[in-house]
């Protein structure tokens, strides 16, 4: 018994590890590579739920041709149920709709991305945030009221793609965010240390330098923008997917805009290990409170989750005034494309002494190097 | 005799303009958008929840608690985290982010507040209307009365003080040039922490009067901030006078605006109505991102007669 409420509770703090995962690397990615201070990241999120929620649903009726004369909304959960029986039984079907789900999500998300940054991605950081700030309350305003998008204040179910798995289905579900994660994490990773992640660290330290030397700045932004709120929106499939419903209430700015700021605060901007760390130690933090919750709630007159919330804006607060950094800072990243050994033999042919093991002395030597 | 629609828009207009104004003076004095100040405005609601449905007196009197609240807490917000962190050399990001954790701390207050009274005394704490316990003279409800007052009143101080006293043109300066200003002798953390309790007070005030006409609760803060941004941004985010402008010209648009969309597509599409103001936020940032105050300033280059000194400078604010 407690064991499996030990594993439950390990399997949902690596579900929400990688759900944030997600958001936090791209997140980092627009901020604390290019310098995009992108507050409106629930919309993206909110996006790819928006996709799951409206169109698995929708599709898969039309395929297995469930109950075609009721309405889909208001029958929800009958339709839902009958289309998961014929689902245990076709993983194919399965599959292929997860991954057209992602993609039209990628593309759908895309879009969303260009409009939503189109007005402001030119001019300063202020104006983007007020900008985007309100957008993302847009988009949440439009899920909440469209009952026929995701169900408004209601919920809408997603039926099981995964349920061919039977038993193992938790376990497998998590094995396949994992993947998605990683791959995103690579690609995210890949692009950060070549020449683009040089690039747009170019335009996060000096967009004017950046357009001296021929580089299209407000093109860069964009494409990141657009690049980033499309992967982003993957989290927010994964989340449908996993809960098995979209909320449209979920989609919050605290829960899907500030706690990944805070996440990638705490581990570290401009750094994708510090992402990552700040990502799973928020997370367990935060997974230990809502375990832990209901112990509280019988001593006060009033919900717990103002108290995690003032707790959570305070840490914020510490970090920012005692850790600015994060507890990973950003470090001189080893472009690939770069073959060190060869500056390495050759400074070592002339009788420079190069220290290979230690890292940071072979920083400081870098910097020593580029000082002269 | 007098249409509703147009005491609804009067109503949400002042309210707005107050905020927006509030917004853009921080702006331009501190160069930081001061994110928490919806949450300042969800006090102003509380104080008149307050007095009415707790201690059952007349609402006007949470003007001036709504007033002390939000100039209290901007004050506090500035001194304890705004300069604490500039002190530590801080940029507009890493403030921006603080205020928004200011704002959900803040936020997390009130919904305990709320809680509280809904479990302890056992009224309704979220989403109350108060339009019952406004006086009223003749067709007027006497919140558009006392609103419209303060609204011209404060416009009219506002305009004074920037004209006419040594703060004021102390202030000018500072938007104008802080570290210049500094330089010769103005004490600019003096003028940035007045600029933040005037808007936090304002913010207050103007929260006191929503729960008079309007449905509210703690989410009545965000139902403010896009139209504050959208007013600001539109008015051009550089001048007090273009805030107020901003102010009608968002609010009127958007009560209207949504009103005749609902007469000719029904009325769900009212719940969208803040779509209207990002719409035309964003098509200011797309077309003339100087906002209405350059606009004007253009059309009166190329058409109007030549200016005296005199009024340039007061626009300049």
């Amino acid at each position: 018994m407690i064991n499996e409420i030990l594993l439950q509770w390990i399997i949902d703090l690596f579900m929400f590890f990688l759900l944030y995962l997600i958001v936090t690397m791209n997140l980092n990615f627009m901020y604390g590579y290019t310098g995009i201070p992108h507050f409106g990241v629930s919309l993206s999120v909110a996006g790819g739920g928006y996709v799951v929620g409206a169109l698995t649903g929708r599709i898969l009726r039309s395929v297995y041709n469930v109950y075609p004369e009721l309405d889909f909304m208001y029958e929800n959960s009958k339709i839902t149920n009958e289309i998961n029986k014929y689902l245990a039984r076709d993983p194919f079907m399965g599959i292929g709709i997860f991954l057209l789900i992602i993609l039209i999500s990628l593309v759908l998300n895309a879009g969303l991305g260009y409009v939503v940054s189109r007005p402001a991605i030119r001019l300063s950081g202020s104006y983007l945030i007020i900008v985007l700030i309100g957008m993302a309350e847009a988009i949440r305003i439009i899920g909440l009221n469209y009952y026929h998008l995701v169900g408004g204040t209601f919920w809408i179910h997603v039926p099981d793609v995964f349920a061919w798995m039977g038993e193992f289905r938790t376990e497998g579900f998590l094995v396949i965010c994992a993947l998605t994660t990683l791959l995103i994490f690579l690609l995210l990773q890949a692009m950060s240390t070549s020449p683009l992640g040089r690039m747009v660290k170019a335009v996060r330290e000096n967009p004017l330098s950046a357009e001296c030397v021929g580089k299209d700045v407000v093109g860069i932004r964009t494409k990141v923008v657009v690049m980033c709120s499309a992967l982003t929106s993957v989290a927010g499939v994964l989340y449908g997917f996993y809960i098995h419903a979209v909320l449209s209430t979920a989609y919050t700015r605290a829960a899907w805009t500030f706690y990944p700021w805070l996440m990638f605060m705490v581990g570290g901007v401009g750094n994708n290990m510090g992402a990552t760390l700040g990502t799973f130690l928020f997370i367990t933090f935060r997974r230990i409170i809502i375990f832990y919750k209901h112990n509280i709630e019988a001593y006060v007159p009033f919900q717990v989750q103002w108290l995690e919330q003032i707790l959570i804006g305070l840490m914020l607060l510490m970090i920012i005034i005692f850790r600015p950094q994060g507890l990973l800072p950003e470090r001189p990243t080893k472009m690939r494309g770069l073959d060190y050994q060869k500056y390495y033999t050759e400074l070592e042919s002339k009788g420079v002494k190069v220290p290979r093991k230690d890292i940071s002395a072979q920083e400081n030597f870098i910097k020593r190097l580029l000082k002269r | 005799m007098f249409p509703p629609i147009i005491k609804d828009a009067l109503v949400y207009a002042n309210c707005v303009t107050m905020m927006s104004i509030g917004f853009t003076l921080v702006y331009t004095i501190s160069r930081i958008p001061n994110f928490a100040q919806s949450t300042f405005a969800v006090l102003g609601v509380y104080s008149t929840f307050t007095m009415v449905r707790i201690l059952h007196i007349n609402p006007y009197y949470a003007m001036p608690i709504g007033f002390a609240l939000g100039a209290v807490l901007a004050v506090f917000v500035y001194l304890g985290v705004v300069n604490t962190l500039m002190k530590y050399g801080a940029g507009p990001i890493l403030l921006t982010i603080s205020l928004l954790a200011l704002q959900q701390i803040f936020l997390a207050g009130v919904q305990i507040y709320a809680d509280y009274v809904r479990n302890v005394l056992d009224t309704y704490s979220r989403g109350f209307m108060l339009r019952v316990n406004d006086f009223r003279i003749g067709d007027f409800p006497g919140v558009l009365i006392i609103s419209t007052a303060l609204i011209l009143t404060v416009i009219v101080t506002m305009h004074l003080m920037l004209t006419r006293t040594q703060f004021g043109i102390a202030m000018r300066a500072t938007v104008e040039n802080a570290p210049l200003a500094a330089v010769l002798g103005i004490n600019i953390k003096r003028v940035q922490l007045i600029s933040w309790t005037i808007t936090g007070g304002l913010a207050g005030l103007s929260g006191t009067f929503l729960p008079l006409w309007f449905s509210s609760g703690p989410g009545s803060g965000g139902m403010l901030a896009t139209s504050t941004f959208a007013s600001s941004v539109v008015g051009g985010l550089s001048s007090i006078y273009g805030a107020m402008l901003g102010g009608y010209v968002i609010s009127l648009l958007e009560v209207w605006g949504s009103y005749y969309l609902m007469k000719t597509f029904g009325l769900w599409i009212g719940a969208y109505r803040m779509i209207i103001p990002l719409a035309l936020m964003s098509l200011i940032l797309m077309y003339e991102p100087g906002g209405l105050v350059l606009i004007i300033r253009k059309l009166r280059e190329k058409y109007g007669k030549p200016r005296s000194p005199r009024e340039d400078e007061a626009s300049d604010q």
